[in-house]
């Protein structure tokens, strides 16, 4: 069984600097990179190559939950992930990848994409997360990760409302010079998107996405957004438009109002509602 | 859905000519729109330095039903007047179930307005400081002696009831910057109390905070709170750590509250080093309550050396739950780096040990404003908007001089070399102290290899 489902929903990642320190077996001084939300920086091995063994290893502040993990944009091929829970290093269970399940833990030998994605049991309690880098996908190069993401899953989408974006801002403020030229001024790029639920499915799957939608509006702090839910590839996607990208992951918040309608006002009928959300500060 | 956050308003009447009753809620009855922002701040404008706190509130109440009505009205909640009535607004916050006192205030019947009608009634109050009842007050004949200290001189303006039953005081709450002496007391006679305490503030280089919390006067120095300095975070800091900042507007270099030569009553004192470095700005100052030429000589020179360097101020924006507890003078330092992006053909930005000579390249970095991580800053203004949940806070460097505005030794913070300006250099004697030196993000002249 691989990865279901579409767009998904996490609460807020929990490996991050203000909650959790990085290390690295060598990189060290840029181990932190992994969890600073900066999309251009990366922790990187030193002098490694395939028959050296790295480690990355996660402390965090309190013990948090977890149940999903997402290394964005690495090139690790043969790598292995623990969890630490005060009972020493532990292996994950019932352990779902991109591709399908994984057995015997989260432990992969041949991993051929940059980024990674995994289900599994939830655990709690959870002190530490220790990465084991042997080999990457080119042979003898550095370990990468630019990203890493540790949390818990709020839902993801059964049915496919339609998306209108992540829609991507860069804040350009146009000046005409004294030349008469144009001066542009850009900021960072911030997403936006909207689900449009046009007549939903009644079925009770898909009113669980209505539901899914309405803790989130309730919800009052950020969330990540993963708009491609795992989905890759020309079965899913004849474009990967920015955004739509297995690396693509969101902190957005809820930005819109919600107003559920059933469609031509008949109760039986399947809802007509917008979900609107921006990329965010907590 | 969890318990939002939401400001409550509260409301004190008096129940005699100076006592106070029942504290009521009155949340639901003022207008969603009709909590005005709450700002105080020290200092006037440019081209002055001000002394004193400012600190105003405009509440508008729904007033169908005459409960904000005058003691006109028997329906009034007001039944000895709206005039002093006590105000507190508190700030819950339910991510942390806290509930702080934001703004505490009396009613100013001089500014409050009713607006009947026969489609709704509201009454618009006018909320002011506690320490305006000092504004409203005299100062008796003889309360200030000639030859007595600048803060027995206050204490004697302000430790009277009619002030004290509004807010409290104390000896044990004056640290003045500098305690001259005052030579003609009788200056001080049937004045307003305002303008002769403003006076002693200015002559004393001190300012005048109300702890809210506490309601009382507290008279003390500009120098920044000791202890915890507040972190403001842009995005993609250089720690790392999520962005709190929303945003930085109204960055001015200083120089309009840079004062380096300044005259008290003739007398000049002048900040020479400064002169030299940025020209003469001059201050003149008025005090008709000293006459001796040492103690004018002392005042000008505490007053130069206090602003004889332009500090950059800056007007940070976070939201109220960050900034809750924050106060004035309390010291901020900010992590905002440029904008840095990976030059085009990369994607990753290149990190000490990382980058290899001869491969990586330099990124992009843009940005008008430079924020060294190493400089601290001071709060002096706040101003809380309640409708966005936002506060913006006014801050100032620290410092009166050359290079004090560090709050350490040279960091070692690891970033990334900046496009243009990372140059490696072993040579120290062109470290520049004031820059930020940044490991792997060599600035010219300031890293040195160890």
């Amino acid at each position: 069984m691989a990865i279901t489902g579409g767009i998904k929903f996490f609460e807020r990642n929990q490996a991050r600097a203000d909650t959790a320190t990085a290390s690295g077996s060598t990189g060290n001084s840029s181990a932190p990179k992994v969890i600073d939300g900066n999309i251009y920086t990366k922790w990187e091995s030193v002098g490694s190559d395939d028959t050296t063994a790295e480690t990355l290893t996660i402390d965090f502040t309190n013990p948090v939950t977890l149940d999903r993990i997402l290394l964005a944009n690495m090139n690790w091929k043969d790598f292995s992930v623990q969890y630490d829970s005060g009972s020493g290093l532990t292996a994950f269970t019932s352990v779902v990848g991109l591709d399908g399940a994984l057995g015997g833990g989260l432990v992969e030998t041949a991993f051929a994409d940059t980024t990674a994605y995994y289900e599994f049991a939830q655990v709690t309690g959870v002190n530490q997360l220790v990465f084991t880098v042997n080999k990457t996908q080119t042979a003898d190069e550095e370990k990468r990760l630019f990203r890493l993401f540790a949390m818990t899953e709020l839902g993801t989408l059964v049915g496919y409302p339609e998306p209108d974006g992540p829609n991507h801002e860069r804040n350009r403020r146009v000046s005409r010079t004294l030349s008469g030229k144009k001066k542009v001024q850009s900021s960072f790029s911030v997403a936006e998107m909207k689900l449009r639920f046009r007549s939903y499915p009644t079925a009770s799957a898909f009113r669980a996405d209505v539901t899914l939608m309405e803790t989130l509006f309730d919800r009052d702090e950020t969330f990540l957004v993963w708009p491609c839910g795992g989905r890759r590839g020309e079965d899913y996607f004849r474009h990967t438009p920015k955004g739509w990208g297995l690396d693509d992951v969101f902190e957005m918040a809820w930005t819109g109002g919600w107003d559920p309608a059933f469609r031509s006002g008949s109760y039986v009928n399947g809802v007509n509602a917008v979900a609107e959300f921006e990329e965010s500060i907590p | 859905m969890s318990d939002p956050k939401h400001y409550e308003v509260h409301v004190t009447p008096l129940d005699g000519a100076e006592t106070y009753g029942t504290e009521v809620e009155i949340t639901d009855r003022v207008r969603i729109t009709g909590l005005s922002s709450i700002e105080s701040r020290i200092d006037s404008d440019d081209y002055d330095f001000g002394a004193f706190l400012s600190d105003d509130l405009t509440l508008t109440a729904e007033n169908g039903d005459g409960f904000f009505s005058s003691e006109m009205d028997s329906r009034s909640l007001f039944k000895f007047g709206r005039d002093k009535a006590r105000v507190r607004v508190v700030f819950h916050d339910p991510d942390d179930s806290t509930d702080t006192l934001v703004y505490r205030g009396i009613v100013d019947e001089r500014g409050t307005r009713e607006q009947p009608d026969f489609n709704g009634s509201r009454v618009r109050l006018k909320v002011l400081s506690p320490d305006v009842v000092i504004a409203k007050s005299k100062v008796p004949s003889g309360a200030v002696g000639s030859g007595s200290s600048f803060s027995t001189a206050i204490a004697n303006i302000l430790d009277r009831a009619e002030i004290t039953s509004v807010v409290s005081f104390s000896t044990a709450d004056v640290s003045l910057s500098y305690n001259g002496t005052v030579d003609d007391g009788t200056w001080f006679d049937e004045r307003g109390a305002r303008e002769a305490l403003d006076a002693l503030l200015l002559a004393s280089n001190s300012v005048l905070v109300v702890d809210r919390d506490l309601n009382k006067i507290v008279i003390r120095s500009r120098t920044a709170n000791s202890g915890t300095v507040r972190n403001l975070y842009g995005p993609d800091s250089v720690s790392g750590q999520p962005q709190n900042l929303i945003e930085l507007k109204e960055a001015n270099p200083g120089r309009s509250k840079m004062f380096n030569v300044v005259s008290v009553d003739g007398t000049v004192a002048s900040e020479a080093d400064f002169v030299n470095t940025f020209g003469a700005s001059v201050k003149t100052v008025e005090l008709g309550f000293v006459t001796s030429t040492a103690t004018r000589l002392a005042i000008a020179q505490a007053l130069a050396r206090e602003f004889r360097a332009p500090k950059q101020e800056l007007v940070a924006t976070v939201s109220t739950s960050l900034a809750k507890s924050w106060g004035m003078f309390d010291a901020i330092v900010f992590d905002v780096p440029l904008r840095t992006k990976p030059y085009r053909g990369t994607t990753s930005l290149p990190l000490y040990g990382q980058a290899k000579y001869g491969t990586a390249v330099y990124p992009y970095s843009t940005g008008g404003l430079k924020i060294s991580q190493n400089v601290a800053y001071k709060i002096v203004g706040i101003k809380t908007d309640p409708d966005k949940f936002t506060t913006e806070l006014r801050v100032r460097q620290v410092g009166t001089g050359f290079g004090d505005e560090t709050i350490g030794s040279v960091a070692s913070i690891y970033g990334f070399a900046v496009y243009g300006e990372s140059v490696y250099t072993e040579d120290p004697d062109l470290i520049d102290p004031n820059v930020n030196s940044v490991y792997g993000a060599g600035k010219y002249g300031v890293t040195v290899y160890g």
